[in-house]
């Protein structure tokens, strides 16, 4: 069985953001106001985390791409008290919005913030309700919603690979931010395998991960800079 | 008072007419006779429903299909005119879904009908057998039955395969 995981090398990043944009355009996130800007409110499935390193006059503002870490122990599915959110045989998070009663205490107990709850109803600008993917469905308000690292696409692929009689190739499902990333920082793959470029990179001296203590072992694995 | 009592009963009446008319009632334009196509005349339910076999939709057919085989008219039947009337209007049948699954749900017809060779009757029921158009599903899809046949199966249960 296949564990989808991620890697993005921090070295390549260039912080262009381009992940951020694929992200709210393939997930039908809705557009940002500056009034729930303001609040905090605003929806990101993939988010910008900055990290500001060193002290002037070496300051240095290192920005780190944030999806959902997927992890093999998540504590947002420990409180879900409808089930709402779970971990498939495959260890994508997934989020079923049409369970979710919006009590938001996945929110609260997910340490990586990758939650967001919708207080409104979604908005987009004028004409661009009619460029939304079909394939996502259109979160209401009063839901908590995050990255599902694409597994429409997953459902996608694994239909198409059936149907053609084949096994699912390790291009047939990917990530709409791997897909995007102009500078090829990030990969995508089955951590499962060995042999996969995903898992010999989750093996290199670089690799850590976002609050590796705390024993969620998340399957979004970073690659250090420089060393 | 009593004309007032009158007034009332017959208000109620009319109201319980039109509610139970709305739910869930549905007229088509065309009395189509599923029997007559693929009991009679043993055509594919895919002749028609053209999506079925190697499509995540089964699909309604489009008028064009129709008029393949009813350009001439086949029987005496003023329903069959029906159709080249709407052809010649230049206008869709406007047939009404019975079936259909939440926005949120992911189903493909190639995966149950091709890859995993699911007979049509186990979710439509006797929709082939009918010779009037039902005024609504003849069964009802839900979450349930589509677990007990996926558990049954062994087929994946995880939330993510089929919600999205």
């Amino acid at each position: 069985m296949a564990k989808w995981g991620m890697v993005i090398d921090l070295d390549k990043c260039s912080a262009c953001q381009a992940c951020v944009v694929a992200c709210q355009a393939e997930n039908n996130i809705p557009n940002s106001n500056p009034e729930s800007a303001a609040k905090g409110r605003n929806i990101h499935w993939l988010e910008m985390i900055p990290f500001i390193e060193e002290e002037y006059p070496n300051t240095q503002m290192k920005l780190v791409p944030r999806p959902c870490m997927h992890c093999e122990h998540p504590p947002c599915i420990k409180v879900c008290p409808v089930g709402a959110t779970q971990i498939s045989s495959e260890g994508i998070v997934g989020q079923i919005n049409a369970r979710c009663i919006g009590c938001r205490y996945c929110t609260a107990a997910c340490p990586y913030t990758v939650k967001s709850f919708n207080w409104f109803k979604p908005q987009w600008a004028k004409g661009m309700e009619r460029a939304l993917n079909p394939d996502v469905t259109v979160r209401y308000n009063g839901v908590v919603e995050k990255c599902t690292f694409c597994h429409h696409r997953l459902q996608k692929a694994k239909d198409k690979a059936r149907y053609e009689g084949r096994e699912l190739g390790p291009d047939d499902y990917i990530p709409a931010c791997v897909q995007t990333c102009p500078s090829e920082a990030m990969y995508f793959g089955d951590l499962d395998n060995p042999k996969s470029k995903v898992a010999i990179l989750a093996r290199s001296r670089r690799a850590f991960q976002l609050l590796e203590d705390l024993g969620t072992h998340p399957k979004v694995i970073y690659l250090n800079e420089g060393v | 008072m009593r004309q007032n009592l009158f007034k009332t009963i017959f208000f109620t009446l009319v109201c319980i007419f039109f509610i139970g008319e709305g739910a869930g009632a549905t007229e088509q334009p065309i009395q189509y006779n599923h029997y007559k196509h693929t009991q009679e005349l043993e055509l594919e339910c895919s002749m028609c429903h053209q999506g079925v076999k190697d499509k995540v939709r089964a699909t309604i057919p489009s008028v064009e299909v129709c008029i393949e085989c009813h350009s001439e008219p086949v029987t005496d039947s003023p329903e069959e005119e029906k159709i080249r009337e709407f052809y010649s209007k230049g206008e869709e049948i406007p047939w009404q879904r019975l079936f259909r699954v939440p926005e949120h749900v992911f189903f493909s017809h190639r995966r149950h009908v091709t890859v995993a060779g699911i007979e049509c009757e186990n979710c439509h029921g006797d929709m082939a057998k009918r010779t009037k158009p039902p005024s609504k599903a003849p069964m009802k899809i839900s979450m349930n039955k589509c677990l007990a046949c996926h558990r049954k199966l062994q087929a994946k249960t995880d939330c993510v395969s089929c919600h999205r």
